[in-house]
């Protein structure tokens, strides 16, 4: 193998990790505080849909990006209002989430292009260097520059002290005079935003289109890439690249052709992959002891 | 039913009218900006799936599926097990349904074969998430769901590979004989005998949870899987029968397709029945009886989306889908005031 | 030898005064007008059962909760706490009776999370200011604390004394403990007493809340005693006795009180004698837990009776929960069984439930009923596998109804009926249910878990008299509790643990300081 084609390899891989990576850091302040939120796969649909929307309305991908943002907040806002407001099960919550966003992109693309035939012209993130498929925009970076930020923000502030406390004994943040529901309506707003960032790097930013459903699942392996990352932003990091660097691959060689195994067989690597890696971290990963719970302040 | 309980049951029919009228405002709104009348909506939606007994047997079509994954789903959420791998489960039972469908097999044990095929084939799905959850600790509900994507791309696989037909012209697979079809009920519409077989199963599945031994061991290990644990219930051979008892049925579901609608196994051919099953359950707040309503229900707006689509420009048929959403947190919402109610009128002291 | 007493107010104003305080819960009046003060260097005890109202009180104090009516005065002035940040920046702190450290955080991150807002706002990260403002303190108490490790690690009394570290700040004038020798050995209490008194002589004012008699008289001058949210009784310590202050405590009027303190260890229970066949003969040993080197339960051997109560008292967490999961069929031991008449059970719950063993477990919430079903059945996991209850698969619910209601009847269970779902029962009655299940066809033998935890005193009595009937039925009962008190008023014979291990079997006439010892670690020929 020579340098180029590892080269490109890796950058692709760091392009298609962004939404991962954007979803999984969200949900890892999500569930240190202790709120799974099953919804990050609609959250990013929505993004998806709102960027192109920005896009193509203003001729500017990065209003587009904005729109994304404040749309997956707004569509979070409800997750928070439902889960932690009226205290409902979060998984449930979460998965009507995305039931919502499923049919309300639909429902909001179809109207917008007039049923689904016509094809929008919408510009993408410019990229920074290279182009084609090894091309690097605003966005991949924003994404991994996020990974350090975070970082510090969770181990290095008294605010990640106290949203580690809130995941794990909440009275105990709470005794310490956090407000538990504010924290986790926070950090469940801030994972919308940040979903609508994934969102925006999948549909003006690896694609520039968007589909019904094209989030195909990345946001249930964001959830995946936050237990393998052990809830850390590194972790994060790593676990998204992991699993971009398979989707790259079986992309390739299927392009390739390399193998003569149908093409089927490679999309479900993802999927497998990260059935098998959560099988093998399986038991011995302990997630916030209060996760999923609700919380009622004194 | 004596006339507290009377009462109570009527006050708290009231309560869910206001808060499923809440949320179809809600939905109201968002067809108005849409750009159409959600009163046409309506009427389009009913139109299409009661207009005429061609539709009202498509809509019971369409309910067959809905009604054995609700099923599943409630039987699985009794349990506190988040199982919402129906989808995945109902397509390997499809497959295993068509592959036992067209096999060399004497003529009359094809149907049931197919059928056992596909029952079988599901609790085999659902027991991979069940096995990761018992012996790995892997929540069901992720592994459920990824689950799901593989199954879709092991049907993508199936009808071009193992599955396809003989002439490999299209990603399907050789139709059904006749003897592997599940008869007609009525000629001259699509409803087939899988309708009963999905209503008796309701009843048996109610029977199952309310008056046997096995039953009543899955509704505690729900209710306090430590109680059930103290009490010599077998907490995890509960949770595994669950998970096999669970995916039989969506299993079950998607060889009932094949062998009743669909002859012939091809990709897309659920419009999503698992995921819609968890509307279905919840609504029905897990009681099997009342999934039989709340199946009809989504298989009326099922039959109907097209309509909508076809009748008023604008609107499309995912409408359906938002409708599920609305009609779900208007029952969370509900879930919510009861609990309030019942925390404020105290319970007996 | 102390440093002054950084804030000293005048005698005749105290510290901090609540007026009149009044907290209701919907309906439920948990405080009714009640008046409590502090001065500073004061030690002032508030005494009270369970329920009685007091961390109620502490927590109106401390902020967390807010009261219905009624008003706090700081040196004289009115104040209104909306959180418990508040508070603290009044110099108000509380060491709580369940420990708020986050386990997986370190020493270091703990005290940070409850450090001081002037260190700085949430972006900041003043770690060394924190620990360096704790370590004084520490250093001041002779403390050794490892700051780096995750607290979840730390022994009992280290964490309380993180949990002291976390209250006390430079201003801090006001320091409430609730039970906080609930959770702590004999030895370590003292060094806790010598801990309150030193706080005190440097001028702050302590609440120390407890139930505990003997501890109040050492430590305390002034005491408050609450019954059923009302100040009943205020006195000195030196101008009464433990038999008044136990009248305040628990109603002189109320027959309980006579079950729970007037009468003597019973002595109609019988003892095994030699050469009688014991009905129940426990001896194991369960290994260490993964990644664990201390054994979990070493050489536990002993027999119990026909009609006989054995006790095994000890501080929490010693291995009662290991022990009771092992007599209850939940654990198997690694060594060892458990014989009932002679007989090896296999180990399972249901084994040993069908042999007569009848489980009353520490959580009846969570392991003793499922909340959310019905009395009906909640009682039917005691029987639902009993040839008269089904045939073949199918469940007989009508005559499992008929049998819980003749159950609600026989055990005096409040509720509207069988159908009662036990989440709207009260915590007494949620208990009956679990009695009742356990008791309901003469066990053989029972084996209850501090099986009056959290219930009010008439509650308490009842649950002593069906333990009393069982065993007057000929039951051979095993009572583990943590509450000292409790087993001396019940058991014939009393065993004592330690980390695991029996330090000593004793009458339940033994002295109190025996006792302490045997709870300490300090084991006791005989």
């Amino acid at each position: 193998m020579n340098t180029a084609l590892i080269l490109a390899f890796a950058l692709q891989s760091l392009t298609y990790g962004a939404p991962f990576l954007f979803a999984a850091l969200g949900e890892v302040f999500s569930e240190r505080s202790g709120v799974i939120n099953i919804g990050l796969e609609g959250l990013m649909l929505v993004g998806a849909l709102a960027a192109i929307m920005g896009s193509a309305i203003t001729g500017d991908p990065m209003i587009g990006v904005v729109w994304a943002m404040l749309a997956a907040t707004v569509v979070s806002a409800l997750f928070a209002l439902f889960a932690i407001g009226l205290k409902r099960d979060q998984v449930i919550v979460g998965t009507t989430v995305n039931f919502l966003a499923l049919g309300l992109t639909g429902m909001v693309y179809r109207a917008w292009t007039g049923g689904g035939g016509r094809v929008i012209p919408a510009k993408t993130i410019p990229a920074l260097f290279g182009n084609g498929g090894t091309a690097v925009n605003a966005l991949t970076l924003l994404a991994l520059l996020l990974v350090p930020v975070a970082h510090g923000l969770l181990f290095r502030t008294r605010f990640g002290v106290t949203i580690r406390a809130t995941g794990e004994v909440p009275a105990a943040a709470a005794a310490a005079g956090a407000r538990v529901n504010v924290l986790r309506t926070l950090t469940t707003l801030a994972t919308g935003a940040l979903c609508g960032l994934g969102g925006a790097s999948l549909s003006i930013g690896i694609a520039s289109t968007f589909t019904e459903g094209m989030t195909s699942g990345r946001g249930f392996i964001a959830l995946a890439v936050v237990v393998f990352g052990r809830w850390t932003p590194f972790g994060a990091l790593a676990a998204s690249l992991l699993f971009a660097a398979a989707d790259v691959a079986q992309a390739r060689l299927q392009a390739a052709g390399w193998f003569s195994v149908p093409y089927p067989l490679f999309l479900m690597v993802p999927y497998v992959l990260t059935l098998v890696a959560l099988t093998v971290r399986g038991a011995r990963v302990q997630s916030p002891a209060a996760l999923g719970q609700s919380f009622e302040q004194g | 039913m004596n006339a507290r309980s009377a009462a109570e049951t009527l006050r708290s029919a009231g309560l869910l009218a206001v808060c499923l009228s809440g949320g179809l405002f809600a939905l109201a709104l968002v067809i108005l900006l849409v750009g159409a009348s959600p009163l046409s909506v309506a009427a389009a939606l009913w139109q299409g799936a009661f207009g005429s007994p061609y539709n009202a047997a498509d809509t019971l079509v369409q309910t067959v599926p809905l009604l054995l994954t609700g099923l599943a789903v409630a039987l699985s959420f009794r349990c506190q097990l988040f199982n919402i791998g129906a989808e995945g489960q109902l397509l390997v039972g499809a497959m295993a349904a068509t592959w036992a469908g067209t096999s060399p097999l004497p003529a009359p044990l094809l149907l049931p074969m197919a059928l056992l095929a596909g029952a079988g084939a599901g609790a085999l799905w659902s027991g991979i998430a069940g096995l990761l959850r018992l012996y790995r600790g892997v929540q069901e509900v992720l592994s459920s769901l990824l689950l799901n994507f593989v199954a879709i791309q092991m049907l993508a696989w199936m009808v071009r590979g193992p599955l396809q037909e003989a002439e490999k012209a299209f990603p399907q697979s050789d139709p059904l004989l006749i003897p592997a079809r599940l008869s007609l009920l009525i000629p001259g519409t699509r409803l087939h005998s899988g309708a009963v077989l999905a209503l008796l199963l309701a009843v048996v599945v109610w029977a199952y949870l309310r008056w046997t031994v096995g039953g009543f061991a899955l509704r505690v290990v729900g209710a306090g899987p430590a109680a059930a644990e103290a009490a010599g219930i077998p907490v995890r051979r509960t949770m595994i029968e669950t998970f096999l008892l669970s995916g039989a049925l969506s299993g079950l579901a998607g060889a009932i397709q094949v062998t009743g609608v669909l002859y012939r196994l091809s990709e897309g051919f659920s419009p999503g029945y698992g995921y819609t099953a968890i509307a279905v359950a919840l609504i029905a707040n897990l009681s099997p009886l009342s999934v039989i309503p709340s199946a009809l229900f989504f298989g009326a707006l099922t039959t109907g989306g097209p309509a909508v689509q076809q009748s008023i420009p604008g609107v499309s048929s995912v409408v359906v889908q938002v409708l599920q959403a609305v009609a779900l947190f208007s029952l969370l919402a509900y879930a919510r005031v009861r609990e309030r109610q019942s925390q404020t009128a105290g319970g007996v002291r | 030898m102390h440093p002054t007493p950084s804030v000293q107010t005048p005698p005749s104003v105290p510290l901090l005064a609540a007026e009149q305080i009044v907290k209701r819960f919907g309906a439920f009046v948990a405080l009714d007008h009640v008046d409590f003060e502090i001065r500073s260097g004061e030690i002032h005890a508030l005494l009270g059962e369970n329920g009685a109202g007091k961390s109620t009180l502490m927590n109106i104090l401390s902020g967390l909760l807010r009261p219905t009516e009624g008003r706090i005065l700081l040196d004289g002035t009115a104040v209104r706490f909306s959180s418990p940040s508040d508070a603290e920046r009044a110099g108000i702190g509380m060491v709580h009776q369940h420990f708020l450290l986050v386990p997986t955080l370190t020493v270091r991150e703990n005290l940070l999370l409850s450090a001081e807002r002037s260190f700085g706002g949430p972006l900041s990260y003043p770690l060394q200011r924190t620990v360096e403002q704790a370590r004084a303190v520490a250093d001041r108490l002779g403390w050794n604390i490892p700051w780096d490790s995750l607290a979840g690690r730390l022994p009992v009394g280290t964490q309380q004394r993180i949990e002291i570290l976390k209250a006390l700040r430079g201003e801090t004038r006001l320091l409430i403990f609730d039970e906080p020798t609930a959770v702590l050995t004999p030895t370590e209490t003292p060094e806790l007493f010598d801990t309150i008194r030193r706080l005190a002589e440097e001028g702050r004012g302590i609440v120390f809340i407890s139930h505990k008699l003997n501890e109040v008289r050492d430590l305390a001058g002034r005491v408050t005693v609450l019954r059923r949210g009302k100040v009943v009784f205020r006195t000195t310590t030196d101008a009464t006795d433990a038999t008044g202050l136990a009248r305040a405590m628990v109603g002189e009027d109320s027959e309980a009180a006579l079950l729970l303190n007037a009468s003597p260890p019973d002595s109609s229970g019988r003892r095994t004698t030699t050469g009688e066949a014991p009905r129940l003969s426990v001896d194991l040993s369960l290994g260490p837990e993964l990644g664990q080197h201390r054994n979990r339960l070493t050489e536990i051997r002993f027999d119990v009776a026909a009609g006989e109560i054995f006790g095994i008292a000890g501080v929490d967490g010693n291995g009662q929960g290991e022990l009771a999961d092992c007599l209850s069929g939940l654990q198997r031991p690694d060594r060892g069984a458990v014989l009932l008449d002679g007989v090896s059970l296999p180990v399972a719950p249901a084994a040993f439930r069908r042999n007569g063993i009848a489980i009353i477990p520490a959580d009846r919430q969570r392991r003793g009923l499922a909340l959310p079903m019905s009395i009906t059945e909640n009682v039917a996991l005691g029987a639902y596998d009993k040839a008269e209850y089904r045939r073949g698969p199918i469940l007989l619910w009508p005559a499992l109804t008929r049998r819980a209601a003749g159950l609600i009847a026989r055990f005096d269970i409040r509720a509207s009926g069988p159908d009662a779902l036990t989440r709207s029962l009260s915590g007494g009655n949620q208990q009956k249910v679990v009695i009742a299940r356990a008791l309901a066809d003469t066990p053989r033998a029972v084996i209850a878990v501090n099986p009056t935890r959290g219930l009010d005193v008439g509650a308490i009595a009842f649950v002593y008299d069906a333990l009393r009937r069982a065993r007057d039925e000929g039951a051979a009962i095993v009572l583990i509790s943590t509450e000292l008190e409790e087993i001396l008023t019940l058991a014939d014979r009393v065993a004592v643990l330690y980390e695991g291990r029996i330090t000593g079997i004793v009458p339940p006439t033994t002295s109190r300081e025996t006792f302490g010892l045997l709870m300490g670690g300090q084991g006791v020929a005989g």
